[in-house]
């Protein structure tokens, strides 16, 4: 009996356990990799060549050939709006060169990555100049440039094809001189808008100032080389790139290039970050060591070193103005767009470090009568109002006269005794909509 | 050979008996539960003649000398009997019933207490309506190994070998009473009597033949309520748990058979909790049973069933695993919400299944007949609140869940700390805000005031009862008849009507005015430009119909279902062999009528569907050798066609009537080998089954908020493999003392990569047909190694103690078929090959669910108070160790995250067995 059992039981394990694959099943992996149906037929030179003109702005739809094929492009994707400064724009390179697009939609790193491969067939887009800047877009009137297209344009005509490859982007290191000549050569300068490009030994020519603004979308910041030649950066406020603030010394700059023709003016390169990896070999900005004692008088022609401006409201900015043989600080929000809130702040002091913890400085204003403009001025905790505790301070301030300007009036001497630690001092210029605004001034700033 | 062997056996079997002797018929059943023996063994000794008893328990010896003659009978598990009869020359005696004791008697108290304990799991489990949830196999059986799979595994242990409840079929009185829809039986409907008035019953196992009916691979259970198979007598109990529900009360008195030839036993129950150990659940139940019987003469006997069993309850609900964490409470139910101080519960279900059935016993000496015919009424209901331009009324939505705050591209801790303060510190949040839906529809009716009746806006909120009635039908006949000492014939032909129901309707206004019958999920898809206004109009005869409390609304549907089986079987038992072998053969034809036409699809659901028409036909044969009367040997398998269950047809039945592309019947080989020992002392079988079902068809419906629309998806061609080894057995230590072991170790796979489609029932994406990567993924949710340790002690003074202890692993989440096929749009997610093969991995990963221990106790005494009453009183523990962390059921979220392709975004949803769960019985018979 025990044999039988034995038997039986060897039998019975054979049976059902013999030898078989036991793994999961996966789908295979190459069935998710993306593939291209459709095949490209047209370089980026070819497009640009067929539907490019010179005019500052103009759109042409891509419509099929005669042959009622569409125009179809491949490349792979130099760009990446992750950091939200190529905002609704990809861009695309092939052998030939780069091409733009300007699409209304965000997050398209998330599925059209930098290094993938893409097929886009083009048919309905419109190619076109956008303030001399060409790209492809959508639907525009005419002497108009492309507008972003819909988002269904785009998916309906673009297909990745693989996985990125991100090593396989080409970046094109170039001079400033030599992209005169480009500027120059009626073939090369299309092509060369929207490529990835490098350009060593610039320096910015303002440092310590934020690349931008979140409450404008084109920032501009002149980059120069020694011989002080000019490429602007370009920094789009709706991204996260625009709160870096100008790093000092010399590096290099690697961004996506394009070109600006304004309709009054010369036109000029400009360049945008696609991440904060952009900026290499540069030196950050650090705020200077907080001083005992401030004596201001702006002589010098421009805000002291370590002086910031704050555009929170408005599109005008604090200046520093030279007018009957004196110079001083100035903001005015005449021919502006309102409401403006405006603040000038001062480098850091050391409240322990003060003498008399005392303020004084004068003010005069330019008004037409009474106005919805308001300045008021503040100790505060950092040098951003914004992310600072804000403490108001009581000065006598100048009294608008009917027409012309007051006279200089004294803010009388301010007690700062109850200040402690590191702190700032700023200025605040607010105004709603109004028919006219007051223009500030503020000068002989002593703080001991 | 074999053939050869198999012949002379059928020879031997038919050869006529000798001249000169008598007949001596009879049949031999278990003593305790009326359910007959086959296999038991007749012999007179002093004459070499030895016959074995057949499927229904008879027997019939020919061959008997006239005179006093003793017939001993033995069994497997049973006691040793015999019984005296005189005899005649030729003629005829008729033994009667031979009544065998279990060799050990398992205490039958605390069985029947294990036995309510899971049928109650098996009930309240059925979250998802397309599965009827676990099954348990009761009544008798002398399968060691069976038996645990019944009571020691619980309440984890659901499918035995691992098959849908569909592939076991359930009888009552011989007629096939499984859901021709659905499939499976709903255990409920017997409506908790199972201990009592549903006692007598007949299990069997597996490939075995029965005398009742052909059965399924699954095995299968015959239920008899024929009232002369009650002992007489009064038998009452009051209960008390900690469970679904807390008190019970049952009572049930037999006359038995008495002289005018009546007998007429009468049974009720009662179940209650105000509030069930799951927070916001309640239960009151009712059931009622009838069984008159006359008999006629000894040849005739009519027998009236008839029972209800209206039920209400709450259920608790699955959820992820994230919200047991914040509430730290595994029995977290989200269905539940305050309004006016009360717990008011949105996930309500009602039964009311009332049947009667009416069956004639025919019995000569040869051969018994049951003809029986029956009708049931299917009516069960359950809620859901539903909303138009509302918001999802859910706690657990995952955009209540501090974690979609840090996901699905959110970066935000402080919304998820605030989140996760409000799941942890404000009950009104973490339940339903009923007042909110009462507030919402309070506003409508404000601003209705002084506006022209068509400008009028009804409810943002309602409360709809969703109901799946059913109408059936059934009747049949079943003949077992013997055809010489040792060969029996069973067959029979049966008939099921099947005519549903299927619709929901206005259960609660909420405070508002009416509710207009539109698709409010499907008014999202209005700014998709493919829309037609159409599309949200659930019935385009009757556009913005305006509903008031008791109208259909959303669905309305009935199938129409007819089956017709016959089947055959020639069973032959000699001293050595017993054989069998068999065929069944069906015809099933069904369609859809439709009673709205669905904006969604204006087409094809109102009015009559196409007819299906579904031929099928099952062979079967089985052998056992009998090396002596302890060590058999037993081979047996079946191969056929069965129709799958009507509901997978129709790929969005509450929408059209389109089927899943030209039904076809699944195909299923089923073959298991056997060893069986039976010593005194030591018994036990050892079993290793394998099973082959191909062309299967597999049907799951979900909600998809990535595209607002329920969504289906129908498998199909669908190839699955069950394969196990199974072992039982016992050990009688002492005459009082008794420790038994069962264990198995299975495999439950599919084994192919099937192909399936994906319908959304909005209609705007055209159904969607790709291939599913499913190929050695465990195809069903059970414990798949399992064993079982109990000791029984029947001590003195009638004190009884049993233990036992589980130990279950191998245990799988239930797959969605979505992570199981190409994802569309994950590869240009990802950014390289290693992170796609990283995130198909974790998508495609079955997760293993952690492997536990349980204990289970019982201790109880019984007490005779005078010779005729007894009294007992039972003390059972389930999850003796108080185990919170046993998890009954897990199903992978059909949802996938395309916007981050995150596996983890739509977590698998769990649902906890509670801890230690008592139970204490005082009971009552006379």
């Amino acid at each position: 009996m025990k044999k039988t059992t034995i038997y039986m039981a060897a039998l019975m394990l054979a049976a059902s356990f013999s030898a078989c694959d036991n793994n999961f099943t996966e789908p295979p992996l190459a069935d998710y990799i993306p593939q291209a149906t459709i095949q490209p037929n047209t370089t980026v030179a070819e497009l640009k060549e067929t539907f490019g003109k010179t005019d500052v702005n103009y759109a042409t739809e891509i419509t099929p050939r005669e042959d009622g094929s569409h125009y179809i492009v491949s490349g792979r994707i130099i760009s990446s709006d992750a950091s939200g400064n190529m905002y609704k724009k990809i861009v695309i390179e092939d052998e030939t060169g780069a091409l733009i697009f300007s699409v209304n939609t965000n997050e398209m790193y998330k599925t059209y990555k930098f290094g993938q491969n893409i097929v886009v067939d083009l048919n309905g887009m419109y190619y076109g100049n956008y303030s001399g800047g060409n790209l492809v877009g959508g639907y525009a009137a005419a002497t108009a440039g492309p507008s972003r297209m819909v988002k269904s344009l785009w998916t309906a005509g673009a297909q990745v094809n693989g996985l990125p490859t991100p090593a396989a982007v080409d970046t094109t290191v170039v001079t400033l001189d030599q992209l005169n000549d480009i500027r120059d050569n009626t073939a090369e300068f299309p092509l060369w808008q929207g490529k990835l490009v490098r350009i060593d030994g610039l320096h910015f020519e303002a440092t310590g100032t934020e690349l931008g603004s979140s409450s404008s979308f084109n920032n501009s910041r002149n980059l120069l080389n020694d011989n002080n030649q000019k490429i602007v950066l370009n920094t789009c406020g709706y991204g996260t790139l625009w709160s870096i603030l100008a790093p000092t010394g010399t590096g290099s700059v690697v961004g996506i290039l394009s070109n600006y023709s304004p309709n009054t003016g010369s036109p000029s390169w400009q360049i945008n970050l696609l991440d904060a990896e952009g900026l290499i070999g540069f030196k950050p900005w650090q705020e200077g060591p907080a001083v005992g004692a401030l004596n201001v008088d702006f002589e010098s022609g421009a805000l002291p070193e370590g002086w910031r401006t704050y555009k929170i409201k408005g599109n005008k900015d604090w200046y520093v103005r030279d007018f009957n043989g004196t110079k001083y600080a100035s903001m005015s929000g005449y021919n502006g767009t309102a409401p403006f809130d405006a603040w000038m702040v001062s480098q850091p002091i050391d409240a322990s470090l003060l003498k008399d913890k005392t303020l004084t400085f004068e003010s005069m204003i330019n008004g037409y009568g009474a106005t919805t403009t308001q300045m008021e001025v503040f100790v505060l905790t950092a040098q951003n109002p914004a992310a600072a505790t804000q403490t108001k301070l009581n000065a006598t301030w100048a009294t608008a006269p009917a027409s012309g300007y007051s006279q200089w009036v004294s803010s009388g001497t301010i007690d700062l005794s109850a200040v402690k630690g590191k702190f700032y001092i700023g200025w605040r210029y607010t105004a709603t909509v109004d028919a006219n605004y007051a223009t500030w001034c503020i000068d002989n700033i002593k703080v001991q | 050979m074999r053939l050869k062997l198999f012949f002379s056996l059928m020879l031997s079997a038919m050869l006529p008996a000798a001249a000169q002797t008598a007949v001596v018929t009879g049949s031999v059943i278990d003593a305790d539960t009326g359910s007959p023996v086959s296999g038991a063994v007749i012999t007179i000794p002093g004459q070499g003649i030895k016959v074995v008893t057949g499927p229904a328990g008879d027997f019939r010896i020919s061959n008997a000398l006239p005179g006093e003659t003793v017939l001993n009978i033995s069994a497997p598990g049973y006691d040793a009997s015999a019984s005296q009869v005189r005899l005649f020359n030729d003629s005829s005696v008729d033994a009667g019933l031979l009544r065998l004791f279990a060799a050990f008697a398992e205490n039958e108290v605390a069985m029947e207490n294990q036995i309510e304990n899971i049928v109650d799991q098996a009930l309240m489990d059925d979250e998802n309506g397309d599965t009827q949830g676990a099954v348990a196999l009761t009544g008798a059986n002398d399968d060691i190994y069976f038996k645990f799979t019944r009571y020691g595994f619980s309440p984890l242990f659901s499918n035995y070998r691992g098959y849908q409840s569909s592939w076991q079929e359930t009888y009552i009185n011989t007629l096939p009473m499984n859901d021709l829809v659905r499939g499976g039986f709903s255990f409920q409907q017997l409506g908790g009597m199972t201990s009592r008035a549903f006692r007598n019953s007949t299990s069997t196992v597996g490939l075995n033949s029965s005398a009742y009916g052909f059965g399924s691979i699954g095995g299968s259970q015959n239920f008899n309520t024929i009232t002369d198979t009650y002992a007489p007598g009064f038998n009452g109990a009051l209960s008390y748990t900690n469970s679904n529900y807390k008190y019970r009360a049952m009572a049930t008195y037999s006359t038995g058979m008495m002289n005018n030839g009546v007998a007429v036993t009468m049974s009720a129950m009662g179940r209650f909790a105000d509030e069930g150990v799951v927070p916001g659940t309640f239960y009151s139940a009712g059931s009622f049973f009838l069984s008159a019987e006359k008999m006629f003469n000894k040849q005739h006997s009519l027998t009236l069933t008839a029972w209800c069993n209206p039920r209400q309850y709450a259920n608790g609900k699955a959820t992820v695993q994230e919200v047991f964490d914040l509430t730290g409470d595994n029995l977290y139910n989200p269905t539940w919400g305050w309004q006016s101080g009360k717990k008011r519960s949105d996930n309500i279900r009602e039964n009311f299944d009332p049947t009667v059935m009416l069956n004639w016993l025919y019995k000569t000496e040869r051969t018994s007949v049951n003809t029986a015919v029956s009708t049931r009424w299917v009516n069960f209901g359950r809620t859901r609140i539903t909303y138009n331009k509302g918001n999802d009324t859910r706690p657990d939505y995952y955009r209540n869940l501090p974690s979609y705050w840090m996901g699905f591209g959110n970066d935000n801790p402080e919304m998820a700390e605030y989140y996760t303060d409000l799941w942890q510190n404000n009950e009104a949040f973490r339940q339903l805000d009923w007042d909110s839906y009462y507030r919402a529809n309070y506003l409508n009716n404000v601003g209705n005031e002084g506006v022209e009746d068509a400008a009028r806006r009804g409810s943002t909120y309602i409360q709809q009862t969703e109901r799946s009635d059913q109408f059936n039908l059934i009747a049949g006949s079943v003949i077992n008849h013997r055809l010489s000492d040792h060969m029996t014939l069973q067959g029979g032909v049966n008939v099921n009507y099947t005519h549903t129901f299927d619709y929901a309707l206005v259960r609660d206004l909420l405070g508002g005015e009416f509710w207009t019958d539109v698709d409010g999920f499907a008014e999202r898809e209005l700014n998709n430009p493919a829309a037609n206004p159409s599309i949200v109009q659930n019935d385009l005869n009757n556009p913005n119909r305006r509903t008031y409390v008791g109208d259909r609304v959303g669905w309305d549907y009935s199938i129409f279902a007819l089956k017709a089986e016959a089947w055959l079987q020639n069973e032959i038992n000699l001293t050595n062999w017993d054989i069998n072998y068999g065929m069944k053969m069906d015809y099933e034809q069904f369609y859809r009528e439709g009673y709205m036409r669905n904006g969604r699809a204006p087409e094809n659901s109102f009015g009559r569907s196409a007819t299906i028409h579904l031929n099928d036909a099952m062979a079967k044969a089985g052998a056992t050798y009998k090396l002596d009367g302890r060590n058999f040997f037993t081979l047996q398998a079946q191969y056929g066609t069965v129709a799958p269950v009507i509901n997978d047809v129709y790929i969005s039945p509450r929408i059209k009537d389109t089927t899943i592309d030209n039904p076809q019947s699944t195909r299923v080989f089923s073959s298991d080998i056997r060893y069986t020992w039976n010593y005194r002392r030591f018994r036990g079988g050892i079993s290793a089954f394998f099973t082959d079902m191909s062309n299967a068809v597999e049907r799951y419906g979900f909600w998809d908020e990535s595209l607002n629309a329920f969504c289906n998806f129908a498998l199909q061609g669908v190839h699955r493999q069950y394969k196990g080894i199974e072992l039982g057995m016992s050990y009688q230590v002492t005459s009082d003392i008794r420790a038994s072991f069962a264990g198995t170790f299975s495999r439950y796979r599919y084994a192919n990569n099937p192909m399936g489609t994906r319908s959304v029932e909005n209609g705007l994406y055209p159904d969607q047909v790709s291939q599913f990567y499913l190929k050695n993924y465990y195809c069903t949710s059970t414990p798949q190694t399992a064993f079982n340790i109990a000791l029984a002690y029947n001590a003195p003074k009638q004190w009884y103690f049993n233990v036992d202890a589980s130990w279950l692993a191998d245990y799988y989440v239930r797959l969605a078929y979505p992570r199981h096929e190409v994802i569309t749009g994950l590869g240009s997610y990802v950014e390289n090959e290693e992170q796609l093969a990283d995130l198909v991995g974790r998508f495609t990963n079955q997760e293993k669910l952690p492997n536990n221990w349980v204990m289970n106790a019982s201790v109880g005494k019984n007490i005779y108070l005078t010779r005729a009453m007894s009294m007992n009183i039972n003390l059972s523990a389930s999850n003796l160790l108080n185990n919170r962390n046993l998890i009954t059921q897990a199903t992978e979220q059909f949802r996938i995250d395309t916007k981050t392709y995150n596996p983890d975004a739509f977590p698998t949803k769990y649902q906890y067995a509670q801890g230690l769960k008592i139970y204490l019985n005082v009971g009552l018979r006379f």
